[in-house]
């Protein structure tokens, strides 16, 4: 019996068509080497040493409807549709869960350089800056405040940026400015970008001339870890108003 | 000495997962050590063996993979941590039926 019929007359019975392919080079793989080893041992040429060792095989169709009882189709269709149907899962929901993660990143590092000192457009020139470089902790929620600037106009300019360390299903929203233990009363302005890691600024007017204190956070927030910072803001420059 | 293919069927499975234990093989391989080191009396139809594999491999008693050797692509066996254990409960189930068959042939006891 040729090779390829009798590879044909045991993989016809195998009912799980998937598996087809695999069983017929398994076989495929037995016959050529069971035919290499007759050519060498009994010195056969290739003709007869392929339907020695197909010979040798036995009964197609004995074999192929023994591994049909091996390849059932029900647990084989379970096994690859609910493989299919994992795979599908996986890249429906995970992919634009994915996608938003990057682009909220994407975003928060754009905004971290793009509002960072040097592009900040001031509305006066700056008088003072302050480097600060600390971070508030609110449960979850990390504050950190960036840098305080003091305008010649009496504007004083606090940026920060927020981000999570944990699971939260509350906001986090602007950090309250007291100036030397008081709430201002010159009216101040924000803005933010959301995103993975929120960058924004609030502003405070009308800030006098002299050396102040000021109080950044959430002073009435008590049974958290560090819910204020004191940054000391220096009189301004002499003849700048 | 040939011996009948059902002589061998019951004791297959003990021998194959046996064979695995010792390292990974293809199936011309077990068949052609299975010939080795029975001197040729387990001389089956070589066909019958792959049936008999894709039931342990069904069981999970051992697992497949394609590895392509010398140029050419084998589908190899390896056995599993369940196999293991039903080799080692069909190991003693043949010692516990080899024995006493043994004693029965040897007749009554003398003592």
């Amino acid at each position: 019996m040729k090779t390829e019929i009798f590879l044909d007359r045991v993989v016809q019975h195998v009912r799980f068509r998937p598996d087809r392919g695999a069983v017929r080079r398994e076989l495929a793989g037995h016959l050529d080497d069971s035919a290499a080893a007759l050519q060498q041992a009994e010195g056969m040429d290739a003709e007869t040493a392929y339907a020695q060792a197909v010979e040798n095989m036995g009964d197609p169709d004995e074999i192929g409807r023994a591994l049909d009882r091996a390849h059932s189709p029900l647990l084989g269709w379970t096994w690859l549709v609910s493989k299919v149907l994992c795979i599908a899962v996986c890249v429906f929901l995970g992919a634009p869960l994915v996608l938003g993660n990057v682009v909220s990143l994407g975003i928060s590092a754009y905004n971290l350089a793009e509002y960072s000192r040097a592009n900040v457009e001031f509305e006066a020139p700056v008088d003072t800056w302050i480097d600060v470089g600390e971070t508030l902790k609110l449960g979850p929620h990390r504050v950190a405040i960036d840098w305080v600037a003091r305008l010649e106009n009496g504007n004083v300019c606090v940026k920060y940026h927020t981000y999570r360390v944990g699971r939260a299903a509350w906001q986090i929203g602007t950090p309250h400015v007291l100036v030397d233990g008081e709430r201002p009363d010159g009216g101040r302005s924000n803005a933010s970008y959301g995103g993975t890691i929120t960058v924004g600024w609030t502003q405070l007017k009308g800030i006098d001339a002299g050396a102040h204190m000021l109080t950044i956070g959430w002073p009435n927030w008590t049974d958290t870890e560090r819910a204020t910072i004191q940054v000391m803001l220096p009189a301004q420059k002499e003849g700048t108003v | 000495m040939e011996l009948d293919k059902n002589l061998i069927g019951g004791s297959t499975r003990l021998l194959l997962l046996a064979l695995l234990d010792e390292g990974d093989r293809y199936g011309y391989d077990i068949i052609r050590t299975l010939a080795e080191r029975s001197q040729n009396v387990f001389a089956f139809k070589e066909g019958t063996l792959y049936p008999v594999l894709h039931k342990l491999e069904a069981e999970g008693c051992i697992r497949a993979y394609e590895k392509v050797v010398d140029g050419r692509r084998r589908r190899y066996y390896s056995i599993t941590r369940k196999g293991k254990e039903q080799l080692a409960r069909e190991r003693t189930q043949w010692e516990t039926f080899s024995a006493a068959v043994t004693q029965i042939l040897g007749g009554p006891a003398l003592a």
